[in-house]
């Protein structure tokens, strides 16, 4: 096991690296020990769980409604997929269907949510990689996205912006305009990043052929993903087990075939290039309507009614004060976000709170098999492939 | 109407070295020159100096959440402590007391824990009376831990002055 330069006559151990947990080449707060035989590393351990804010314990004492501002803080940087992932958690468990409208705004903010993530992800793993241009470029690209998530819930990160059998607000006026003139804008940076990085040899040379994972593994890994698309398998929940208004929108989804970061990185900048084809699409047909189910099991009634009338003035104290009427039972809903399959799990006792939260996160299950990819590769491949892999703390330490 | 599985293009094996660079300096001039000539333009520079400059916020911005003051001067909120339900970090601190007039009721203390608070709107969506609503008020940065603790009378603000969040809320009351 100790080939390659350890002699065993000598006797010499392994340099043991520390990697981490705040190291500036990982955007994350993750440590990865690493046995090192010079350049070549014998064995990874990834140690996570240095963000662990006990989300799925939190969620148990606050009612249904009050967990939604917590989901912002899973991936904070695509809150908006967590947030619809949560709210169609509930809104299965209730089984309430939520007007079209709605669909379409939660699909809009869900892949903004995905170009911003992709943004950040292609921008700091290139930065991480000396490539400080293209960073700057992606960044920009990736402010003028959050503009409109900005417009849409009123907060660039913390977004809060989907209610059980809602949304938070409806779309501001004249945003179709406002989108095409910044959408484009960030297409344009987006793809000045790309001139500059895909054909470039120092990036090629880093990212093509490293961090190596077969399909096998991958599935066995439970990898979803940008990550698993990279491996040739195309399973991407929009279109697999469709949700919200997918199966109506005209998209593709890119797998790669060698399975190493370059793949991963081309994955992730087609995504961005098709969550614009689907916002474009999504802006043209969507239709005039109610944002809000009109449920009073869960949703709350609408402020004009609740200052005049004293019937939804009741409903209103009801469903602040005692969280919601919500079936016994228990139930699994999953969408695709930026990083692969976000998933909850709610058990409901019929209270306004549930009896269990718990989040199949995708980082985490992206992180699993990090150690095995980097066994016997270099060093230096720890940090592309750490990048692309994508971990986001707040998501794989819950 | 569907999604459709495509291969992602992956370029050719490198066989040119230096003809990439090339364009990739070719588009990082060109960034340099567009920004050159678009400042003597008076483009609008991407990074905001503040405070000297402020960020322009959209209508929905969400700050910091205050209570309306009514003409009188008095706040509009009646105590009844449906913000205080809503807050998930328990940030608000509500001491109810009776008004001269036996049916109103008028918060004695009404205490918002800043360094809790999350920004997240759930009080204003809850109040039934549009008493406390989220300002435009993001500098609220102090020496001290007490500094973060607001009370009822810093909190509130005269309602002309929360006009324009007033004005994006009000088209959103008439939903079903
Ligand atoms: S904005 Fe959110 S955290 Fe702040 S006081 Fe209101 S409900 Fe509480
Ligand atoms: S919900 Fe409104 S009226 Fe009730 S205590 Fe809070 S601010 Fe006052």
């Amino acid at each position: 096991m100790l080939g390659g330069g350890l002699d065993p006559a000598l006797n010499a151990p392994p340099m043991r690296l520390q990697f981490g947990p705040s190291h500036p080449a990982t955007h994350g707060t993750v440590r990865i020990v690493l046995d090192l035989d010079g350049e070549q590393i014998i064995n990874a351990d990834v140690q996570v769980g240095y963000l662990h804010r006990g989300f799925e314990k939190e969620c148990e004492s606050g009612f249904y409604y009050q967990n939604i501002p917590y989901t912002d803080r899973l991936n904070y940087s695509s809150p908006i997929l967590c947030n619809t992932a949560y709210c169609m958690a509930v809104e299965k468990l209730l089984g309430i269907k939520t007007p079209e409208r709605c669909d379409y705004i939660r699909v809009i903010g869900c892949e903004l949510s995905r170009m911003a993530d992709h943004m950040l992800c292609l921008g700091s793993s290139a930065m991480e990689l000396a490539a400080f241009t293209p960073f700057l470029y992606l960044l920009e690209a990736r402010e003028l996205v959050l503009d409109h998530i900005d417009a849409m819930c009123g907060a660039r990160v913390t977004t809060n912006a989907v209610r059980i059998g809602g949304v938070y607000s409806d779309l501001p006026e004249g945003f179709r305009e406002f989108s095409r003139v910044k959408l484009d804008r960030a297409l344009e940076l987006v793809e000045d990043a790309h001139k500059i990085l895909t054909d470039n040899i120092v990036f090629r040379r880093r990212m093509e052929g490293t961090g190596y994972l077969s399909p096998e593994d991958l599935i066995a890994y439970g990898v979803t993903g940008p990550m698993l698309r990279a491996g040739g398998i195309a399973l991407d929940l929009r279109r697999t087990q469709p949700y919200l208004v997918y199966p109506q929108l005209d998209f593709d989804v890119p797998v790669g075939e060698h399975s190493d970061n370059f793949d991963r990185y081309l994955v992730r900048m087609e995504e961005i290039r098709q969550s614009r084809r689907i916002i474009a699409q999504c802006l043209e047909r969507i239709p005039t309507g109610p944002v809000n189910v009109d449920d009073p099991r869960c949703r709350w009634p609408g402020k004009n009614q609740v200052f005049g009338r004293m019937e939804e003035l009741i409903d209103q104290f009801k469903l602040v004060t005692e969280g919601g009427l919500f079936p016994p039972g228990e139930v699994y809903f999953a969408l695709e976000s930026a990083n692969g399959e976000i998933g909850f799990y709610l058990v409901s006792d019929g209270t306004g709170k549930p009896y269990k939260c718990r989040v199949r996160s995708p980082s985490f299950s992206n992180m699993s098999p990090l150690g095995h990819a980097l066994k016997g590769r270099q060093l230096a491949d720890v940090v592309p492939t750490f990048g692309m892999t994508n971990m986001i703390g707040g998501e794989c330490d819950r | 109407m569907a999604a459709r599985v495509v291969k992602v293009a992956r370029p050719q094996p490198m066989t040119r070295r230096w003809t990439p660079l090339l364009v990739g300096l070719g588009v990082a001039i060109a960034h340099f020159f567009r920004n050159l000539l678009g400042f003597a333009r008076g483009r609008q520079d991407f990074t905001v100096y503040f405070p000297e400059q402020r960020f322009v916020q959209p209508p929905a911005m969400r700050g910091m959440p205050v209570l309306v003051q009514m003409p009188n001067g008095k706040e509009r909120c009646v105590a009844c402590g449906l913000c205080e339900f809503a807050c998930p970090t328990n940030c608000i601190t509500i001491f109810p007391a009776e008004t001269a007039s036996e049916v109103e009721r008028y918060p004695e203390v009404f205490d918002i824990d800043m360094s809790r608070c999350m920004f997240c709107g759930l009080c204003e969506e809850a109040c039934p009376e549009e008493a406390i609503v989220m300002s435009r008020q993001v500098e609220i940065a102090c020496y001290s831990r007490r500094g973060s603790l607001w009370h009822k009378q810093d909190l509130l603000v005269p309602e002309a002055e929360l006009k324009p969040r007033l004005d994006y809320l009000r088209p959103q009351y008439a939903r079903k």
